[in-house]
C-alpha cells in the first residue's frame, strides 16, 4: 500500500476480515484511494449500493477498472433483507467490498455478515459521506476515519479552478487502532495523489504548527 | 465449404437468410449475422456443382433480404479460404483466369467465387496480411491478434503468401499458438472442421421459463447459466464447442431452430449472444411466435479437443475471477442483470460521458468488439470543454436541482459574454438547506452539438465551494441551476 495510506492505517494495511470505516467530506475519494493497491495487485474488488461513484476520479486514484464491479441497489428495493442478501453473495467472493451510507445492515444479519468476512478474508470499507452514521456499528469497524477541516486550493472568488484538498484525518478505532491519531493528507494533491500534507510549509503555518504542538504537550 | 457473406447486417436479418439457405440443406450455420456457411458437398451434386449451387444459394439470400450491398459467396476446401473468397468475390471485377484454380462470376444481386479443391493456398497467397483480422478468421476473436499483425507487418510481412513461405518452426517459436494458427490458415490449412466431430448427445441442456418470458433480455439472461453449464460439462472433458443449435418454444406452439457456429469456440457469453440473435430475428420474422418463450435448449453439435486457452469472464481464467463471476450472477438474480456495471473510461467532455458504467453482460460481451470500440471513442483525445482534474469522486445519476443566489437573494445568471451577472453567494440544495459559498470559479461554457439545433445543448458550469469545506460541479442550463457532482 502507498505510503501515506499505510500511515493512516494502524496495522500498515487493511486487516482481511475487518472492516474500515471513513466518513467526512473526501470519503469517497479515500474510500477510492484505499482500493486502488489492491486492486493493481489482482484484487477483485465490488461496490455496492453507491449509484453515484465518479468513474473518472476512480481511474484518477489509480485504481485497476477491470478489478471493479459496481452493484446498484433499486431504491424502491433499497430495503434490509435485499442488501443483505447482496451483501453476502459479494462478500465470501470478492476480495474488497466498498458500501456505501445507503446500506443499512445491523443485529444478526451484521454478524453473520462479520463472521462470513472473517471466514473468507473479505474486507469492507464503508464510506459513509459527510454524516457520521450510526449503521456500520453493526459492523464493528476495526478502524475509523473522520476527516476533519477540509480546505481546497486554487479556487478564489470567481477565478482559477479545484486543484487539491488538504484535510486532516482523525483515525481511531478498535485494538491497534484505539489510540487516536491525527495525520493531514491531500486528498488529493494537485498531481493527482492521495499523499501526505505535513509538515505544512513553514512560510505558511510556521507559527500555527509550533502553537498546536504546545497545545498537545500541555492537554497530556 | 461454402460462405455466403452479407456483409454487417442487423441480428434480425438474420433469421430469413437463415430460412434462404435452408432449402439447399438442413445443416446451415451462422457464424454471425450476415456470415453463414454450410458444406458444400452434400448439396453440390444435387444442384448441379459448387458453382451453381453458391450462385443459387447466393440469389436466393440476396431476394430473402433488402441489402443495399452485393451478396458474396465463397467456396473452397476450408472455412477461412471460402469465407476470404466470398469477400473477395464481390470486389474482383472480372472473371479470373481458370487457370488460376479459381473462378468469379457475378449476377443480378450478388457475386459467386469458387476455389478449386486444394488452391487454397494460391488463392489465399496474393490476399493482404490483414485478412487475418476478419471476422471469418478464428484469430479474430483472439486478443493479440492486432499486436501479432502488427509486429508481422513491421517485419515485411505484407501478404499470406509471405507469411506461409516462412518455416512453421520458426513461426511457432517466434509468436507461440496464435502465430502457429495464422501461419497454417495462411497455408490454407483450415482444420478446424476436421478436427470437429459430433457433440456427445448428453451435452445437451434446457431450461423450461417459468413465468414464460416476454423480454428478449430476461431470455438471454437466464441463457447465460445453462450456456455455462453446457460449456463447463465440454471443457471437463477437454472439449470445445465449436457449433451449437439453438431451440426455443413458445406457449404458441411455435418454435425456432438454428444452428450456429463459431471461429474459434463459443464461451458462455458468445453463446447468449446468438441466443440474442436469433430470439431477435424469429419475434421479427413473418412466422413470429404470438406467446412468450417457454423454453430454451443448446445443444453442442460439433466439438474439437480443447487446446487449453480457456477465456473467461474479464478475459481471464482465475479462480478468484470466477468465484466472482459466480457471486455477481447471484446478485444479478437477485436484482436484475443491469444492476451489476463495470466501469469503463470513454470520451466526452461532462462527468458522466467521462467515466461510464457498463452494464457487465454488455461488458462481457463486447470484448470481441474491443479493439474498434477504442479507435472509434479515444479516451484521451482533446476534448476541448473538458473539466480540468480533479475529476469529482460522486457523479450525480440525476442532477438535483438547487438554487444559487448572490448576497441579496437575486438570481445569478451568465450574460451573454460568458460571465457571472453577480458573485454567487448561497447554495440552496434540493432539500431547502442554504449554505454560504465561500469560494467559487466559472462560469465555463459548454456547448455540445450546436450543430444540430434540436439537440444542442449550452450550459455554463461553475466550481463551488461551501462553508463546511465541500466542492461542488454546478450546472447553469436554461436559467436553472443543477449539482451534477461532488468533489467528496
Amino acid at each position: 500500500m502507498e505510503e501515506t495510506l499505510s500511515a493512516l492505517l494502524p496495522e500498515g494495511g487493511i486487516r482481511r476480515g475487518t472492516a474500515v470505516a471513513v466518513s467526512g467530506h473526501g470519503a469517497t475519494t479515500l474510500a477510492m484511494a484505499l482500493t486502488a493497491e489492491a486492486s493493481r495487485r489482482g484484487s477483485w474488488v465490488a461496490a455496492v449500493g453507491i449509484a453515484d461513484l465518479g468513474v473518472a476520479a476512480l481511474a484518477e486514484r489509480g485504481v485497476d477498472l477491470g478489478r471493479w464491479t459496481l452493484v446498484d441497489l433499486p431504491a424502491r428495493r433499497r430495503d434490509k433483507s435485499i442488501a443483505a442478501d447482496v451483501l453476502g453473495a459479494v462478500v465470501g467472493s470478492f476480495d474488497l467490498v466498498l458500501v456505501g451510507s445507503a446500506i443499512r445492515v445491523e443485529g444478526a444479519t451484521a454478524r453473520r455478515l462479520l463472521a462470513r468476512m472473517r471466514e473468507h478474508g473479505t474486507s469492507l470499507i464503508c464510506a459513509l459521506g459527510s454524516g457520521w452514521a450510526e449503521i456500520v456499528s453493526g459492523l464493528q469497524p476495526e478502524v475509523r476515519m473522520v476527516i476533519e477541516q477540509t480546505r481546497w486550493t486554487g479556487i478564489d472568488g470567481g477565478h482559477g479552478q479545484l486543484l487539491a484538498r488538504r484535510a486532516e484525518v482523525a483515525v481511531g478505532g478498535r485494538g491497534a487502532a484505539s489510540r487516536p491519531r491525527r495525520i493531514a493528507i491531500w486528498l488529493p494533491s494537485e498531481d493527482g495523489r492521495v499523499a501526505c500534507a505535513d509538515p505544512a510549509p513553514a512560510s505558511d503555518f510556521g507559527f500555527g504548527r509550533d502553537f498546536e504542538d504546545v497545545g498537545e504537550r500541555r492537554a497530556g | 465449404m461454402v460462405v455466403v457473406d452479407l456483409g454487417d447486417i442487423d441480428a434480425h436479418h438474420c433469421e430469413p437468410v437463415a430460412a434462404a439457405l435452408e432449402q439447399f440443406t438442413p445443416l446451415a450455420e451462422a457464424l454471425r449475422p450476415g456470415l453463414h456457411a454450410f458444406g458444400a458437398r452434400g448439396p453440390s451434386r444435387y444442384f448441379g456443382g459448387e458453382q451453381a449451387l453458391s450462385e443459387l444459394a447466393a440469389e436466393a439470400v440476396a431476394g430473402a433480404v433488402s441489402s443495399a450491398s452485393r451478396v458474396g459467396a465463397g467456396v473452397a476446401d476450408g472455412l477461412f479460404a471460402a469465407g476470404l473468397a466470398a469477400r473477395m468475390a464481390t470486389r474482383t471485377r472480372e472473371p479470373a483466369d481458370p487457370g488460376a484454380g479459381w473462378s468469379g462470376s457475378r449476377l443480378s444481386a450478388s457475386a459467386v467465387l469458387v476455389v478449386l479443391p486444394r488452391h487454397s493456398r494460391p488463392f489465399l497467397a496474393g490476399l493482404p496480411l490483414t485478412f487475418l483480422g476478419d471476422p471469418i478468421s478464428p484469430l479474430h476473436v483472439e486478443d493479440g491478434t492486432e499486436e501479432l499483425l502488427d509486429v508481422l507487418w513491421r517485419l515485411g510481412i505484407r501478404t499470406l503468401g509471405d507469411l506461409a513461405e516462412l518455416s512453421e518452426a520458426d513461426v511457432l517459436g517466434r509468436f507461440g499458438w496464435p502465430g502457429l494458427l495464422a501461419h497454417r490458415l495462411a497455408c490454407g490449412i483450415d482444420d478446424r472442421l476436421l478436427r470437429a466431430r459430433p457433440a456427445p448427445e448428453s451435452s445437451a441442456v434446457e431450461a423450461e421459463i417459468a413465468p414464460p418470458a416476454d423480454r428478449i433480455e430476461t431470455v438471454a439472461f437466464m441463457a447465460r447459466s445453462l450456456a455455462e453449464d453446457m460449456v463447463d460439462r465440454l471443457a471437463r472433458d477437454g472439449l470445445d464447442c465449436v457449433s451449437i443449435g439453438i431451440e426455443a418454444e413458445s406457449d404458441s406452439g411455435h418454435a425456432s431452430r438454428r444452428r450456429w457456429r463459431h471461429e474459434l469456440r463459443f464461451d458462455a457469453a458468445a453463446v447468449v449472444d446468438r441466443m440474442r440473435w436469433q430470439l431477435d430475428g424469429w419475434y421479427r420474422s413473418p412466422e413470429r411466435p404470438t406467446g412468450p418463450v417457454t423454453l430454451i435448449r443448446i445443444i453442442p453439435c460439433a466439438v474439437a479437443p480443447a487446446d487449453g486457452r480457456q477465456i473467461g469472464m474479464w478475459g481471464e481464467r482465475s479462480e478468484a475471477g470466477e468465484r466472482a463471476a459466480k457471486a455477481l450472477a447471484r446478485v444479478q438474480g437477485l436484482l436484475g442483470p443491469e444492476a451489476v456495471t463495470v466501469p469503463r473510461l470513454a470520451g466526452g467532455r461532462r462527468p458522466a460521458d467521462i467515466g461510464r458504467r457498463v452494464p457487465l453482460d454488455t461488458a462481457a460481451r463486447s470484448r470481441e468488439a474491443k479493439r474498434t470500440r477504442k479507435k472509434s471513442e479515444p479516451e484521451d483525445a482533446p476534448w476541448s470543454g473538458r473539466l480540468p482534474p480533479p475529476h469529482p469522486a460522486m457523479v450525480l445519476d440525476k442532477p438535483e436541482p438547487i438554487t444559487v443566489t448572490d448576497c441579496g437573494g437575486g438570481p445569478v445568471t451568465v450574460s451573454g459574454r460568458g460571465e457571472a451577472s453577480t458573485p454567487p453567494r448561497l447554495f440552496t440544495d434540493s432539500t431547502g438547506r442554504s449554505q454560504t459559498i465561500i469560494a467559487w470559479t466559472g462560469p465555463w461554457p459548454l456547448d455540445e452539438r450546436w450543430w444540430r439545433p434540436s439537440a444542442r445543448r449550452r450550459q455554463a458550469r461553475f466550481q463551488i465551494v461551501l462553508d463546511d469545506g465541500s466542492a461542488h460541479l454546478c450546472v447553469l442550463e436554461n436559467g436553472r441551476w443543477h449539482r451534477e457532482a461532488i468533489y467528496d
